[in-house]
């Protein structure tokens, strides 16, 4: 099974149980009132908390867990031919012009986070991208995060688009 | 590729360093390096011209031709 179609299932499965559960205890008595008022709380706590978190880079790990199941991931792998010091001063360059927020660039470990700003369609998204150099040439591991959002609707692979198109573009010198 | 950039030949022929070039064109290290190891996918006629102007030289002693074997 896809990860995807597994990670639906999952919410899908959750909002079911909620609804369910919500039903049999909606009969006018105390808990399920309780009920009705806490989830909505819990649910915009958890939105204010991975919006005001999303900021910070040391929370990837919190952001790319197969277990949070509230934040949609892309994850694309490609080797270019340029090094590790070219590529992070490229994606230095190019990632302001793709409409993109740096907010960390690691040279040593190799890597970059970037936010990308809040729209009209997009609460934005997390940008984590790691570079592991070998033999002259550059694997990059590119991902994409929506920080609430369980389908991405097309963000995340918009993003990559956008930033290989940009790649491709600044070669033009 | 078979288009080879001579960009480090004429640099070492002028005694001149790319960080001197990079100061005089106004385009960054990273940018001249990737025009030096012959990865840049195309160079604009504008930056093929300053090049010249700075270096003294023809495009034709920058830009070569070499037939793959």
């Amino acid at each position: 099974m896809k990860k995807t179609t597994l990670k639906m299932s999952l919410v899908f499965v959750l909002v079911v149980s909620i609804t369910v559960t919500l039903f049999y205890l909606n009969d006018a008595d105390i808990i399920g009132d309780m009920v009705f008022r806490i989830i909505p709380v819990i649910i915009g706590v958890k939105f204010l908390f991975n919006l005001f978190v999303r900021r910070f880079a040391c929370f990837k790990p919190y952001f790319m867990s197969k277990y949070n199941i509230f934040t949609s991931k892309k994850r694309y792998q490609e080797e270019f031919d340029f090094s590790k010091d070219i590529l992070l001063e490229k994606f230095k360059e190019i990632l302001p012009d793709a409409g993109v927020k740096i907010k960390l660039i690691n040279k040593d470990r190799g890597e970059v986070f970037a936010i990308t700003p809040t729209t009209r369609t997009s609460w934005g998204e997390n940008i984590y991208i790691s570079l592991i150099e070998l033999n002259g040439k550059t694997m990059v591991d590119f991902c994409s995060v929506c920080f609430f959002q369980v389908v991405s609707w097309g963000k995340n692979e918009k993003n990559y688009n956008k930033l290989l198109q940009e790649f491709e573009s600044s070669l033009t010198i | 590729m078979p288009i080879v950039v001579n960009l480090d030949i004429m640099l070492a022929t002028r005694k001149m360093s790319l960080t001197e070039l990079s100061e005089k064109l106004g385009i960054s290290i990273v940018n001249l390096s990737i025009l030096k190891q012959s990865k840049s996918k195309a160079i604009r006629f504008s930056t093929l011209e300053s090049i010249c102007k700075v270096l003294d030289c023809q495009p034709g002693d920058i830009l070569e031709y070499k037939k793959k074997e």
